[in-house]
């Protein structure tokens, strides 16, 4: 399976929950539209079972290796060495620590460099493409085995953004009002802004009277409705606009009809007409 | 006479108007006016207030079809559309990702305001940038593919496929029927 678009059609906030809410496994891959020089020319983010477990700029299957040369723990051929002795689905960073190359504190430090910093970053990017291919084998060679939840990294990256233009039209509706999906605990750590968001999402407020009972601009209550969206805490409700109706003249007046329940025989009737329409053409 | 109301939704350019168009026996009621606003990219025309199209299938006993405005902003006829529907379908353009957000907003809309069986009909599913069925029902939040309604794919211009999406539409309502009646009787021998 492979999914394709362009993150001003589905966000890399979107993305991330799709990918966690869908438990899936493969490879995303994002080409930047934007040809800054600190902006490489694609990145290549690696799920399994809905969990982040790898990021790289490339596919060569080399960074993790050249990551722990480089802060001088391991030489590359002694890497390339003791990965000869562990099974070829062994995540390296497992590997090297049974073999008793790295601890665990280490596995970390590359984690944070690999997943954790980089990838909050890459909300920042305006434009680009992006793939999903779920086809993609998992990079051993490029894993710590450790996991990060997308949902998190999603929060970061989605706190981490200044400029929030690409996203306006992804917000949720001031006049929407957002409804809690979960109850009890909170999954995460919210900040004050968003705790304070949070208390008065009671289903009943819309965006726009919650930023008025907290004197907050509403697009900032929106930015915070649109964080809960992508972890999946809330979900968006359409509110009835104000707007008078353009209704025209000849058009039925369905307000003053009731609902009924439908017969049987209307049922059966209908049906018979239905595939009789189906198997006229 | 027996009616029963259909509400057909969904995100702009998704087809709603030509489903009803393509089935209706009537010249559908159609309230199109010319997009002036970032519709006016996907289509030159959208629907202000709603498309009715009718059709009568035998004596005293006919099927509306009440089709939803395109553009958001319109969204107070659709709660007036819902409260009296008997189910709704909604349609979503498989190779639109960027409309997913917006059907998933309606879709939300749709079951807060009423309990009523419903379909989802994908329509340009043959597009090569098409979504497969099960991506785009997580994308519209179905996690489970335990929970999730009836979905069929859609070509809203021909008429065996609108026959097929109502007929799979009426088949649901059906069941929840029988299922409310199968409730019914199991609380009265409580």
């Amino acid at each position: 399976m492979k999914i394709t678009g362009y993150l001003s059609e589905f966000s890399l906030g979107e993305i991330f929950r799709f990918l966690a809410q869908g438990q899936k496994t493969g490879c995303l891959t994002i080409k930047p539209v934007d040809t800054r020089d600190e902006i490489a020319s694609e990145y290549h983010t690696f799920f399994h079972h809905g969990n982040i477990v790898a990021s790289t700029i490339s596919l060569d299957h080399q960074e993790l290796q050249r990551l722990i040369a480089k802060r001088g723990w391991l030489r590359i051929p002694t890497i390339q060495k003791i990965a000869q002795l562990c099974s070829p689905r062994a995540t390296l960073g497992l590997c090297l620590k049974t073999q008793g190359a790295l601890d665990g504190e280490q596995l970390k430090l590359l984690f944070k460099q690999q997943v954790l910093t980089p990838i909050p970053q890459l909300f920042s990017i305006e434009e680009g493409w992006f793939e999903f291919d779920a086809n993609h084998p998992l990079p051993y060679e490029e894993m710590t085995g450790l996991t990060a939840s997308p949902m998190e990294i999603a929060l970061a990256g989605l706190r981490l953004l200044r400029d929030w233009t690409p996203l306006l039209d992804k917000l949720p509706l001031p006049s929407s009002t957002v409804i809690r999906l979960i109850h009890g605990e909170l999954p995460y750590h919210l900040n004050q802004g968003e705790y304070q968001v949070w208390e008065h999402i009671d289903g009943t407020l819309s965006i726009e009277q919650i930023a008025t009972h907290l004197e907050q601009l509403v697009l900032d209550v929106q930015k915070i409705c649109f964080r809960f969206m992508v972890i999946g805490m809330v979900e968006e409700v359409a509110g009835i606009t104000a707007v008078e109706p353009l209704i025209a003249n000849h058009e039925p007046e369905m307000d003053t009809l009731p609902v009924s329940e439908i017969s049987h025989s209307f049922l059966h009737g209908l049906l018979t007409f239905l595939k009789g329409k189906k198997n006229a053409t | 006479m027996e009616i029963m109301r259909i509400v057909v939704t969904g995100p702009v350019g998704a087809g709603k108007s030509s489903f009803i168009r393509t089935i209706s026996e009537i010249e559908a009621v159609d309230t199109d006016r010319k997009a002036t606003d970032e519709t006016a990219a996907l289509k030159t025309k959208t629907t202000v207030a709603m498309d009715f199209g009718r059709l009568q299938f035998g004596q005293n006993v006919a099927l509306h079809l009440y089709g939803t405005p395109g553009q958001e902003r319109f969204d107070f006829m659709w709660d007036i559309l819902i409260r009296k529907a008997h189910a709704f379908v909604l349609l979503v353009s498989s190779h639109r990702p960027q409309d997913f957000r917006s059907a998933r907003r309606i879709l939300a809309f749709m079951r807060h305001r009423a309990k009523i069986p419903m379909l989802i009909g994908l329509s340009h599913a043959d597009n090569p940038a098409a979504w497969p069925m099960e991506e785009i029902m997580l994308a519209l939040g179905y996690l489970s593919p335990h929970n999730r309604p009836p979905t069929v794919p859609v070509n809203a211009l021909e008429t065996t496929s609108v026959a097929n999406a109502l007929a799979a539409l009426i088949e649901a309502y059906a069941r929840d029927q029988m299922a409310e009646l199968n409730r019914l009787n199991k609380d009265a021998l409580i």
